[in-house]
């Protein structure tokens, strides 16, 4: 190509490295000319990425990069839904330069993530990966913007070093540095060690997979972050960490020595931890979604709950688990940008996130409307979407596995899914129009373009989940895992029966229309404004209503000691008893005495006579 | 006890106390003056002990300046690597003290104390 | 091969005709830093083929070969730290031609190039009393540099670093001392081999001395209560050298009298605990600190901490780590400093956080290398931190302290919450009443000086195999005792008869 002599992996690199630059450096003479660049750079990366050999090393700093389908799949979803949320990055052309090098920057290190094929790589391209989104996080610096990117980073870096830690006792284990050798070696390691190592992976990768209790950065950063690139970070970069834990959990250890762990309900007891956690982080978040004033904030939590499905099917690790989670993790990458999406516009449009300033948008803008239902749709799993089969696969993993308690969990979350979303859609789209939002205009083409990108994979494979199906085959065989392998391209079979997703879509889609059709056809509705408002049969003076205001807080007040318990607390206790100590160190040591530094220097020669005294020479 | 024993003992005593007197003067004076009094009393019990190091009781001093001496030198001379040290170290010593001495000049100058515990402008 | 004897001979020269250059021209003198270091530097670069190897040489000075006379003993390990105090000092000697010197300016120039001719001369000379000579020619002009402004805090800040380097370097010659007493020699080379035959308590007691001695220059924990003082009070060029030249000058001497001279494993591990307390103490009391300058003191006492850290792992691996650290370190420190210099400028002086808020809206470019420097400090790629943090880590775990790696990375957990915050106000959207549009002295040379740091940051961090081969022959000659022995006196050895 271009007639260079360049491996194609070189060349992606080139691609991504050069585009951010010449983005950056361009960006600054035309408002427009950025994003085009960005979308130029993602489109020739997609081009080489579909056409990347299988290996390729480079060989100083030694590193090895390579593809398989798990990192065909992600990356597809990556730079796929890269390219469609750069696309409605058109309409903000008011974002500076530095964040399109930052974002051009992250893609690349996300896809060089799922290339790589060592750890010093792994680990090269994540911290890369992290510290751009800190840098698009803090954006153009607002207060609040700097709290929540310093709260991200901070957890950034404590997920960096849990995997850096892991790495290391790996690589020391095994004497390699590559996923191949490491895999080859585990068997051999100290089972202690062995089991620590993957425990600490899991809890590095679940920090960038929000998963409880690593997730208090999520809401913050998740509402601060400039609001496309919000889709892209719960969309995409949040599957990176379930990319993550699957290499830890199903590549590195369940194969091995672990499945000679205790079982109960027939799974071993790491899965069946992994599988509680993320119940309760799918259940907790969830609870908390319902009770969030922002939309940006309720759709945070959602994604909280959402992940947490996955590392639930990722825990249950039977063919119908593991299927059902990546599944989920691609169904939740495409339908949550879509909503991180339709939140941007309205924002775009609004100005604001609160959802009891918001009301009635749907006569302003119908197509917003019409696709955060799509969206919704697939979030709360209804058929012909792709929630469907995805976290249908997960209830029947459940099921199958006869995990109860667990099963009741997921449950209670799915139900809160549409309070909550009951709430999104209904607070922001229906209702009275704010006296704000009078002449308020539909998204402009870039953004509701994108939605109709989106909703093409969510239909598609909701009704032909065949398709996706037979890529978790083909990865669960690459990696010696079970798989379900029974399936067409509408219908999936598993030990529980089986279900056809067109005809069940089919169905559906009927039902739904004939609603629609009655609501047309009998429905008499007489329009009430805001301030119709009365008090036994008195008309009282008038106050404003909106349901959007503390909508669920009958729920709230009779959830009210399950809202007690927060990690945010301990956590906070923590940052408190740190700052503490540092003070006393700052101001106890450095004293600013001069003799008293005298004093330390006989101290220290007393301790190191004795130090020296008691080891052994 | 012998007189070359002896001479050890007074020689390495001297030192040993010369270095505790100026460790107790810069621990508990708060005059800057007497703390750099006291660091020029390590500095000379260091020096005194490094020359008692290399002294061969009676030996003379390693200059070369008569015959026997040119011949066997190693005989009838102390080791003279110590002593050129000790040149070394007092000189630099020297500087050090003018050093702190200017220092505290300034210093006396800007807070108009002399007490260390007052002088406390840059902390934390 | 070029004399090494030259990265010593030519400064000193220069150095102190610095007052000639001022009779023709006051203008000339700032040149004169300058055109030392632009010399030292090439001449470092000729000798880094040479630092490939593994071989230590010894330069004989007058015709004595050691064990007797003075040498140096140029190894890869020596030639490592050169190579770093070599590039901060010139990055700071290009900085200092848009400086105004504090007066009189020719003592200043003439002192800063003593400066790093001594830590030059430290981590190259192969002859132990010549090391306490150079650490004292290094450490006075270091006080005298941070007392130069003779401003109150100056003064405050200089008598404090001279109360505790004079006592230290009196405790190092202390410990020469005793050596020499036992065993009647002065070559590092000839010491090392005869360590064994010494009294242990003795060789204990010297252990100690030096460990006290070195520390105060190497910012060892109870032993750094001057570093937050100086860093704050001495010129800004002055402190990017403190960080750059004369704390890995000290932490030089440290590893190479434990490593070479003394040898023993136990007394090396007790850097493991000095360097995680140094390292919590120095992130701690920078977690919140709003003066920047003492903020980042306080960060290089903690870095410093890490370093030592890897140094008493005693393995090649986590050595490897060390030496790439204290490089990293050594540019990112200065160029820190360097860019804080400039901010400074356009606050009127102050660098506490809230004058240098929204600093970055204003200054892009400027806050852009700030940025640098700090993501390269937090070990964050494509930046050069990135691989002497991972090899510091890994190479701490794979040689057998993995608690010790684990509470080093708690410790960087702290580092990043500051960091992170003094991010978040520079870049802040709030901008701070005292920043000024323009500064009042031009700033294209400091530009010039910070952006080459920052262009070896980062060239470092895309293509680190030199930085690595570097830092691994570096490590490999550290450990390898045997091999300095043999390579400074193999010829005496094998002309006495037996080795």
């Amino acid at each position: 190509m271009f007639g260079i002599n360049m491996n194609p992996y070189e060349l992606l690199a080139a691609v991504f490295g050069l585009g951010a630059i010449l983005t950056y450096l361009l960006g600054h003479f035309d408002r427009h000319l950025k994003t085009w660049l960005t979308l130029i750079t993602l489109a020739l990366a997609t081009y080489i990425f579909l056409h990347l050999p299988n290996e390729y090393s480079l060989e100083s700093p030694s590193l090895l990069f390579g593809i398989d389908k798990l990192s065909w799949l992600f990356g597809i979803l990556t730079l796929g839904l890269g390219t469609i949320v750069a696309f409605a990055l058109l309409a903000y052309p008011e974002l500076s330069p530095n964040f399109y090098f930052m974002f051009i920057l992250n893609i690349g290190a996300s896809i060089f993530l799922l290339l790589s094929r060592d750890l010093v790589a792994f680990f090269l391209m994540w911290e890369l990966m992290s510290w751009t989104i800190f840098a698009m996080i803090l954006g153009d610096g607002g207060a609040e913007r700097g709290r929540a990117a310093t709260k991200y980073l901070v957890w950034s870096a404590i997920g960096a070093a849990f995997i850096l830690f892991a790495f290391a006792i790996l690589a020391k284990s095994t004497n390699s540095f590559e996923w191949s050798g490491i895999v080859a070696g585990i068997s051999q390691m100290p089972s202690g060690w062995r089991v620590a190592a993957i425990a600490l992976l899991i809890a590095g990768f679940a920090v960038k997979a929000a998963i409880m209790p690593m997730h208090t950065w999520v809401p913050d950063a998740y509402a601060e972050s400039p609001h496309p690139f919000t889709a892209f970070l719960s969309g995409v970069l949040s599957k990176l960490g379930i990319y993550g834990i699957f290499l830890a959990f199903f590549v590195l250890s369940a194969r091995f020595e672990l499945v000679n762990m205790p079982k109960i309900f027939g799974t071993h007891i790491f899965g069946y931890i992994l599988a509680w956690i993320g119940a309760l982080t799918a259940f907790g978040a969830s609870l908390i979604a319902i009770k969030q004033e922002h939309a940006k904030r309720l759709l945070a939590w959602s994604s909280i709950s959402q992940l947490g499905y996955i590392l639930f099917g990722f825990g249950i690790g039977s063919a119908i688990g593991i299927a059902g989670a990546l599944f989920h993790a691609v169904s939740h990458a495409l339908f949550k940008t879509l909503l991180f999406l339709i939140l941007a516009g309205v924002i775009k449009r609004t100005g604001t996130d609160r959802m009891a300033e918001l009301g009635g948008l749907i006569k302003k803008m119908p197509l917003s409307f019409i696709f955060a239902v799509v969206g919704g749709l697939a979030l709360a799993g209804i058929p012909m979407t792709i929630g469907f089969p995805s976290k249908w696969l997960i209830y029947e993993a459940a099921i199958h596995q006869g995990f109860i308690f667990t099963t009741v969990l997921i449950f209670a979350a799915s139900t809160a899914v549409f309070l909550y979303y009951y709430r999104f859609v209904f607070s922001i789209f229906l209702g009275e129009l704010h006296a704000n939002h009078q002449d308020v205009k539909e998204v402009p083409f870039p953004i509701w373009f994108s939605y109709i990108l989106i909703s093409i994979p969510i239909f598609w494979l909701g009704l032909f989940p065949g398709k996706a199906m037979q890529i978790f085959a083909e990865i669960a065989e690459q990696f010696d895992l079970p798989a379900v392998t029974n399936f067409t391209a509408t219908t999936i079979t598993t030990p529980l029966g089986s279900f056809n997703a067109l005809i069940v879509g089919l169905v559906f889609f009927a039902s739904f229309a004939f609603g629609l059709l009655l609501y047309f056809i009998g429905g008499r509705t007489r329009k009430v404004h805001q301030y119709d408002t009365f008090l036994a049969g008195e008309a009282d003076e008038p106050v404003k209503l909106h349901y959007g205001q503390r909508f669920f807080y009958f729920l709230e007040r009779e959830l009210k000691p399950l809202y007690r318990i927060s990690v945010e607390k301990i956590y906070q206790f923590v940052a408190e008893f740190t700052r503490f100590v540092a003070d006393q160190v700052r101001k106890g040591f450095f004293c600013g005495n001069a003799q008293a530094y005298l004093y330390y220097m006989t101290i220290f020669i007393v301790i190191l006579v004795f130090a020296i005294w008691r080891i052994k020479l | 006890m012998n007189p070359e024993a002896l001479g050890k003992v007074i020689f390495y005593g001297s030192s040993i106390a010369l270095f505790l007197i100026g460790l107790y003067i810069i621990l508990v004076k708060r005059n800057l003056i007497k703390l750099i009094l006291g660091l020029t009393f390590i500095e000379s019990g260091v020096n005194l002990f490094l020359v008692s190091i290399g002294y061969v009781w009676g030996r003379t001093a390693p200059i070369l300046n008569k015959p026997e001496l040119m011949e066997t030198p190693s005989k009838l001379a102390v080791d003279p690597v110590p002593q050129a040290l000790v040149l070394t170290a007092i000189v630099i010593g020297v500087a050090v003290t003018a050093m702190a001495l200017a220092i505290a000049m300034l210093i006396y100058d800007k807070y108009g104390t002399l007490n260390i515990s007052k002088i406390k402008e840059l902390k934390w | 091969m070029v004399s090494p004897i030259l990265l010593i001979a030519v400064p000193l020269i220069l150095a102190f005709s610095v007052p000639l250059w001022g009779l023709i021209h006051k203008k000339l003198e700032k040149f004169v830093p300058l055109i030392a270091f632009g010399f030292n530097t090439y001449l470092i670069f000729r000798l880094l083929p040479f630092a490939l190897t593994e071989r230590t040489i010894s330069v004989v000075i007058a015709n004595i070969k050691p064990p007797f006379g003075i040498n140096l003993a140029v190894g890869p390990f020596g030639l490592f730290f050169a190579l770093i105090i070599q590039l901060v000092a010139l990055a700071t000697a290009f900085y200092l031609l848009s400086y105004d010197p504090p007066e009189p300016s020719d003592k200043f120039y003439m002192l800063f190039i003593l400066l790093v001719l001594g830590s030059t001369g430290m981590v190259l000379t192969g002859d132990i009393f010549n090391l306490f000579v150079f650490l004292e020619i290094t450490s006075i002009s270091a006080y005298a540099l941070t007392a130069i402004t003779k401003t109150g805090p100056a003064a405050e800040a200089g008598f404090k670093y001279l109360l505790l380097g004079s006592l230290g370097s009196t405790l190092v010659l202390l410990g020469i001392a005793l050596i020499y007493g036992s065993l009647g020699t002065l070559n590092m080379a000839h010491i090392a081999h005869r360590i064994s035959g010494m009294d242990s308590r003795l060789v204990v007691a010297a252990a100690i001395l030096f460990i006290v001695g070195f520390g105060v220059e190497a910012e060892m924990l109870p032993l750094n209560g001057w570093v937050p003082d100086a860093y704050q009070a001495a010129p800004i060029p002055v402190v990017a050298l403190l960080s750059g030249a004369v704390a890995k000058a000290g932490l030089y001497a440290l590893a190479r009298v434990l490593y070479t001279l003394i040898g023993m494993p136990n007394i090396i591990m007790l850097l493991l605990t000095f360097g995680i307390l140094t390292m919590f103490a120095g992130e701690l009391a920078a977690l919140r600190q709003n003066d920047i300058r003492r903020l980042l003191a306080y960060s290089s006492i903690g870095q410093m901490g890490m370093i030592m850290l890897a140094f008493g792992a005693f393995g090649v691996n986590s050595v490897f780590g060390g030496v790439l650290q204290a490089f990293t370190h050594g540019i990112t420190k200065a160029l820190l400093f360097l860019v804080l210099g400039v901010m400074a400028l356009h606050t009127g002086g102050a660098t506490d956080m809230e004058s240098l808020r929204g600093f970055g809206r204003k200054f892009p470019y400027w806050s852009m290398l700030f940025a640098v420097g700090v993501l390269s400090t937090l070990g964050l790629p494509p930046f050069a931190g990135f691989w002497s943090k991972l090899a510091l880590i890994i190479g701490v775990i794979i040689d057998g302290h993995p608690t010790y790696a684990a509470l080093a990375l708690i410790a960087t957990f702290i580092e990043v919450f500051y960091f992170a915050r003094l991010l978040s106000v520079i870049y802040s959207s709030k901008l701070s009443p005292k920043l000024v549009e323009r500064s009042i002295r031009n700033t294209t040379i400091p530009l010039l000086s910070a952006t080459f740091l920052a262009a070896i940051i980062i060239a470092v961090g895309l293509y680190p195999n030199v930085f690595f081969d570097l830092g691994d022959s570096a490590s490999r000659a550290l450990l390898n005792r045997a091999h300095y022995i043999f390579s400074i006196i193999g010829h005496y050895l094998q002309s006495m008869g037996g080795v």
